[in-house]
């Protein structure tokens, strides 16, 4: 599911190493069912996201993309492989 | 599935229109201003509606029928499997898409027009755009994007494009079916129903072309393609919205919350309005009761007494179900519901969610758990219904026994509030919170540690904060607050006769005999305790009922032990069977066994370890 980086995007990670405020490519979901969930709420390969917030004590990410907020457990993170764009 | 008292009167079959969309959407309110009354619930929380809700309209020639709100058609939930069933009566699909969230919802959309529905799409919310900053959007230009799929703008909040321009576009679409445009390389749509529900594999990839053609069909369209550039940051969020989910001060302002809730439901109602209305039933309703039973009791002989005593005694059906479920329950239950219905549809619970995801995580469960456990403090039964929204069946097996042995009710509530005052007022909260809590964790953790499996990751998508509507906000809680005494009347009813008859036959005393010395020995209670103990396997709030008429009779620490143990007890019968229907009958009958060990265990150790000092 992975597709090749383009050249303005920094190194391929996954959402749980993103610094937070800062904006991403979404690369690929490596679970199959978390991709189905994501893709349901309309986020997808290709889709541009942006880290709101991470809570503390292994608690939700937060991210804001196509107008819309989502929280995302800490396990479904490490599932995301994304690039983080460029400040 | 709820239906309107209309839907029987209709004499021929109404062409049924179903009203499909994303969770929060505003499906509900639509259906309500379409109908002109509140036909279905509204609120702010993702998944709210998890049955059917229909009105018929004859004057309108259309039954509509309110749906859940579902991201997609694949099985995944409960919700997803109750919209394809109401899918199956459709004539035309009314697919309700937010303005401000277009591009998410309209996966949904292409997903109906794939599968071959005909359907009428309906852009509500389309007046919050310019407060987003966001253009409007072209209703046209995304109509001929679906393949001339009619679409209308609308604002069901403000009651806008709801008017006769709307009915005359639906009856149109009704009668003028269009097919749309369908995503390009899929099976057919009379296949790709069964492929997509049934081929997980296939599934996945199917979801994934759909989505990319959607994103090129809707190029120019969405407003909201620019939304996540680099130009926007997070310093946009709302003040409200880093606080309700700040790690500190998101917690503190959950504390106001329990503090405000505490303050309107167990000082103004529970004392101040309670009191009021106990003293005006024993001032002026009792006296009368009795006298008209009495009165008519008397030419009965030998008879008289036992009719009184059932009738108009202590626990007559008369004077005991109308005082406790008129002048203690009922208010207490309108202001718990009034309270959640405002915290619902401000959009502050999804919030809550998140803030208790990592401590819900080590229970085994994730943050959506949380609605199930509020609404649990409003009614148990009702509650284990919601426990469907979960994920898996490990996590709603979990939140159920947590929910069955470690959440009172608003009924029990009403009481707990009313005797806290004599177990020790502050400090009896503090112990009875702690011994909840701790048994509610410890429970949790251990049998997240016993059953195979882990739990699912929290995805949720968060509600705008929003001001709630009182008029939404009054007409959903009384409806729920009627429908509960509607529910619980008649078992109050029939307890308090079981309890009359067992009374006047000597078989309470008999049984109270029996079973005394063991609760003495366990909790010592005093053997009239024992009474309401036995009252309490009807319903935990009648037998705390029964501790409410002799809270002057127990010590402090009498009346913690009871207050434990009542809410550690056994469920009433309705949530008995609701788990027992949800969760089959080992699990049930597990659930009801742990529940009585739990109390006396618990309550005999709280007994022990407070005795003395408490």
């Amino acid at each position: 599911m992975m597709n090749s980086p383009t050249p303005h995007l920094a190194t391929p990670s996954t959402l749980a190493h993103c610094p937070v405020g800062q904006h991403f490519v979404l690369q690929g979901v490596k679970d199959p069912e978390a991709a189905l969930l994501l893709l349901r709420l309309g986020l997808g390969e290709g889709d541009e996201g942006l880290l709101l917030e991470r809570l503390p004590m292994g608690g939700p990410y937060l991210l804001r993309f196509a107008q819309q907020e989502l929280a995302l457990g800490a396990a479904m993170a490490t599932q995301l492989a994304v690039q983080v764009l460029p400040t | 599935m709820s239906s309107d008292a209309l839907s029987s009167a209709t004499p021929t079959p109404l062409p049924t229109i179903v009203l499909v969309g994303n969770p929060n959407v505003g499906k509900s309110l639509v259906l309500n201003v379409l109908s002109e009354r509140y036909a279905a619930e509204v609120s702010n929380f993702p998944g709210t509606t998890v049955s059917l809700s229909q009105v018929a309209l004859p004057q309108r020639g259309v039954r509509l029928m309110d749906s859940p709100g579902v991201y997609s058609l694949s099985r995944l939930n409960e919700e997803e499997q109750v919209t394809e069933q109401a899918l199956g009566q459709a004539q035309l699909v009314l697919n309700v898409v937010a303005a401000p969230t277009l591009e998410r919802d309209l996966f949904l959309t292409q997903q109906l027009l794939d599968w071959g529905y005909n359907l009428l799409v309906l852009l509500n919310q389309s007046d919050e755009l310019p407060a987003l900053g966001l253009p409007p959007v072209n209703t046209a230009l995304l109509s001929d994007r679906l393949g001339g799929v009619p679409v209308l703008a609308c604002s069901a909040m403000q009651h806008t494009g709801l008017g006769d321009g709307f009915w005359e576009a639906l009856h149109t679409a009704l009668a003028t079916p269009t097919q749309g445009a369908r995503t390009p390389n899929l099976p057919a749509a009379a296949t790709l129903h069964t492929v997509e529900l049934e081929e997980p594999a296939q599934r996945l990839r199917i979801f994934g072309q759909r989505r990319i053609y959607l994103k090129q069909q809707l190029a120019g369209v969405v407003p909201s393609a620019a939304s996540t550039q680099p130009s926007s940051s997070a310093a946009q969020r709302s003040a409200w919205d880093k606080l309700t989910l700040h790690p500190f001060w998101g917690l503190l302002l959950l504390l106001w919350v329990l503090i405000a809730l505490y303050q309107v439901m167990g000082i103004w109602v529970a004392g101040d309005v309670v009191n009021l209305l106990e003293t005006a039933f024993l001032t002026y309703l009792q006296p009368f009761i009795t006298g008209l039973v009495g009165g008519v009791a008397s030419p009965l002989g030998a008879a008289k007494n036992v009719v009184f005593t059932v009738l108009a005694g202590d626990y007559g059906l008369f004077t005991l179900t109308p005082r406790y479920l008129f002048c203690v329950v009922a208010p207490l239950i309108l202001a718990f519901n009034l309270c959640m219905t405002l915290l619902e549809d401000s959009g502050y619970l999804p919030r809550l969610a998140v803030l208790m995801d990592a401590f819900l995580r080590r229970l085994g469960l994730n943050g959506r758990a949380v609605l199930p456990f509020l609404l649990g403090f409003g009614c148990v039964t009702m509650a284990g219904i919601s426990t469907r929204m979960l994920t898996s069946a490990r996590e709603r097996t979990i939140a159920s026994v947590l929910l069955a042995v470690s959440i009172p009710c608003s009924a029990q509530m009403a009481v707990i509030l009313g005797l806290m005052g004599v177990a020790g007022g502050v400090k009896g909260w503090l112990f009875f919170v702690g011994i909840l809590l701790v048994v509610f964790t410890g429970l949790g953790s251990l049998l997240n540690r016993l059953l195979p499996g882990s739990s699912t990751p929290l995805v949720m998508s968060l509600p705008p904060l929003r001001a709630p509507q009182w008029g939404n906000a009054w007409a959903k809680s009384s409806r729920r607050s009627w429908n509960f005494l509607l529910e619980a009347l008649p078992i109050f009813a029939v307890g308090s006769l079981c309890i009359g008859v067992a009374e006047v036959s000597g078989l309470l005393a008999w049984l109270t005999h029996a079973v005394s010395g063991a609760v003495w020995a366990v909790l010592h209670l005093p053997a009239k305790a024992s009474g309401a103990l036995l009252m309490g396997m009807i319903r935990r709030d009648f037998g705390l009922a029964g501790f409410y008429a002799m809270r002057h009779e127990l010590s402090a620490l009498q009346l913690l032990v009871v207050l434990v143990v009542m809410t550690l007890f056994v469920p009433c019968s309705a949530a008995i069977a609701v788990f027992y229907k949800e969760r089959g009958w080992r699990e049930g009958t597990a659930i009801l066994v742990l529940s009585w060990v739990l109390a006396f265990g618990v309550g005999a150790l709280v007994f022990r370890a407070l005795n003395g000092w408490y």
